[in-house]
């Protein structure tokens, strides 16, 4: 499902993104990327989004083709990952129901399919009874839930989740952590960047890739 | 583009959002579009009104034929119907004359009444054909016992001439005031484009398309220059009925068409130039700025 080969990023400035990776990612794993701050895990999450292109290999997402992906193509593969960013990138000035909604808006739902969706997501991350509260009245926590809400309630193939853990304490970075993991199954592989490694050293069923000086190797799988 | 009939509710609100979000620079850009429509809509209703106002004469083309008294009238009046291009003859008394004078020139009448007798003379009416009127006029001159002949054809030709300076210098203005506004527009929206680029950039590495995404800018593009074409309409009513009123008022001889009568023709013309310069002003700014949000 993800596939790099001599996979290397450059940015325009001359800066190394990633470099020389090679690795395999079949569907429906739970996947780790850990490493200390500015050793390239975002960037690998950059080039997964299309945000960035390979300034060399190859690098396949989903079946398409990273490095010559055209901008509708680019789409159709956004539409099938689940982003969740740093940030949480949330509109600002809408409500939780919103943000979870507007995510499935451009896809090929029905009106009742897509409350449906938007309602079991914020069940599931447990925003049910603030589902028409305006995003920018929420905690920090649960704004970060409403960007899982938004980025699962599309089953999407692929969830990515950039530093979910960044700001949290040990208590709460576990229980997003298994929240996002409660996601995986047959058809959805769920990415993780985090260099919190002590949170994940102990997940045994899960992939582990190491990124240190924007090169990447797979160091555990399935406790191996 | 998902489900359309749910999505029209969210672009409204977008719309909404996107104003609301710039609300002041929409505010602005409405008055001003108001005020450029404003020109647009009094020069078009000026220049329908001087086109009722020549197609009203050209169809009461009319000559006055002022005759010897001792002439015989019904003799005149035969020969007068057998030149080509005469359509019909009618004597006016000395009577009929003054009196047709006292209503023409309304309450500045009373200087008709300073006259110890009546001063106008009796003439035929001659209804014609206008573009006869050069061999028409030649024609009844030759008559026995025609001693003045008074057509309009002076006062038609200067109409014309200032209807096609009208014309010409309304085609100029209509490129200008379009150029104008797809200008505005197409600022305004570019300018709400780059004040919402992060969540436009949500919206693309979420995979929506662009036309989800930039549906509510080119709505509100439309939606303000609509606006603000209806708001000049009424401004154009408001001047129309009262400033523009006083000054017909005063030329009580001619007879100018109120905005009422036009007021159709105007609205249909305002809102479909105004919405076709607005999707083409957002049309322009969206193309010219999204392929810069990423």
């Amino acid at each position: 499902m993800i596939e790099a080969k001599n996979l290397n990023l450059t940015y325009k400035d001359g800066t190394k993104g990633v470099t020389d990776v090679n690795l395999l990612i079949p569907k429906g794993e739970l996947v780790y990327i850990t490493g200390p701050s500015g050793s390239g895990k975002t960037s690998f999450i950059k080039l997964l989004l299309g945000i960035e292109r390979p300034s060399s290999g190859s690098l396949r997402v989903l079946d398409y083709s990273m490095e010559k992906i055209s901008s509708k193509e680019l789409q159709s593969l956004r539409q099938k990952i689940g982003p969740i960013f740093q940030d949480f990138k949330l509109l600002n000035g809408r409500s939780v129901y919103d943000n979870v909604l507007v995510g499935l808006r451009f896809l090929d739902y029905s009106n009742e399919i897509m409350h449906e969706l938007s309602l079991k997501a914020m069940e599931k991350v447990g925003l049910s009874h603030k589902i028409h509260a305006p995003v920018e009245n929420l905690s920090y926590g649960e704004r970060q839930r409403v960007a899982i809400a938004r980025a699962v309630a599309r089953n999407p193939k692929i969830i990515i989740a950039d530093e979910p853990t960044g700001n949290l304490d040990k208590k709460n970075a576990l229980m997003v952590l298994n929240l996002l993991k409660s996601f995986k199954n047959k058809e959805t592989s769920v990415i993780i960047t985090t260099h919190a490694l002590a949170l994940i050293e102990d997940d045994l069923n899960s992939i582990h890739i190491l990124v240190e000086d924007t090169k990447m190797s797979v160091r555990d799988s399935y406790g191996k | 583009m998902g489900n359309k009939k749910n999505n029209l509710a969210y672009f409204l609100k977008e719309v909404f959002l996107v104003t609301k979000a710039d609300l002041s620079s929409n505010i602005l850009s409405v008055v001003s579009l108001a005020f450029i429509f404003f020109i647009v809509t009094i020069v078009f209703s000026l220049t329908l009104n001087l086109q009722g106002l020549i197609t009203n004469l050209k169809n009461e083309a009319e000559i006055s034929v002022f005759f010897d008294d001792k002439e015989d009238i019904k003799a005149l009046e035969d020969n007068l119907l057998k030149i080509d291009g005469v359509r019909g003859v009618l004597f006016i008394s000395e009577e009929e004359a003054k009196k047709e004078m006292v209503e023409t020139l309304g309450e500045d009448s009373k200087i008709v009444d300073l006259f110890d007798y009546n001063p106008f003379s009796p003439y035929i009416e001659v209804n014609i054909d206008l573009d006869k009127l050069s061999n028409v006029s030649t024609d009844i001159k030759t008559l026995q016992g025609v001693t003045y002949l008074r057509d309009n054809k002076e006062i038609l030709v200067k109409l014309e001439n200032l209807m096609n300076l009208v014309s010409v210098f309304g085609v100029f203005l209509l490129v200008a005031i379009s150029l104008t506004t797809i200008f505005v527009t197409s600022h305004l929206i570019r300018q709400g484009i780059y004040i919402n680029r992060e969540p436009i950039g949500t919206l693309k590495l979420l995979g929506a398309p662009s036309r989800f995404i930039f549906l509510p800018y080119l709505l509100n593009g439309f939606f303000m220059t609509i606006i603000a074409g209806l708001l000049s309409l009424g401004i154009t009513f408001f001047t129309t009925k009262y400033a523009f009123k006083m000054l017909i008022s005063s030329l009580s001889f001619i007879e100018v068409s109120s905005f009422k009568n036009h007021f159709v023709i105007l609205f249909i013309f305002t809102t479909l130039l105004s919405a076709l310069l607005g999707l083409l002003g957002s049309l322009i700014g969206i193309k010219s700025t999204s392929p810069k949000i990423k």
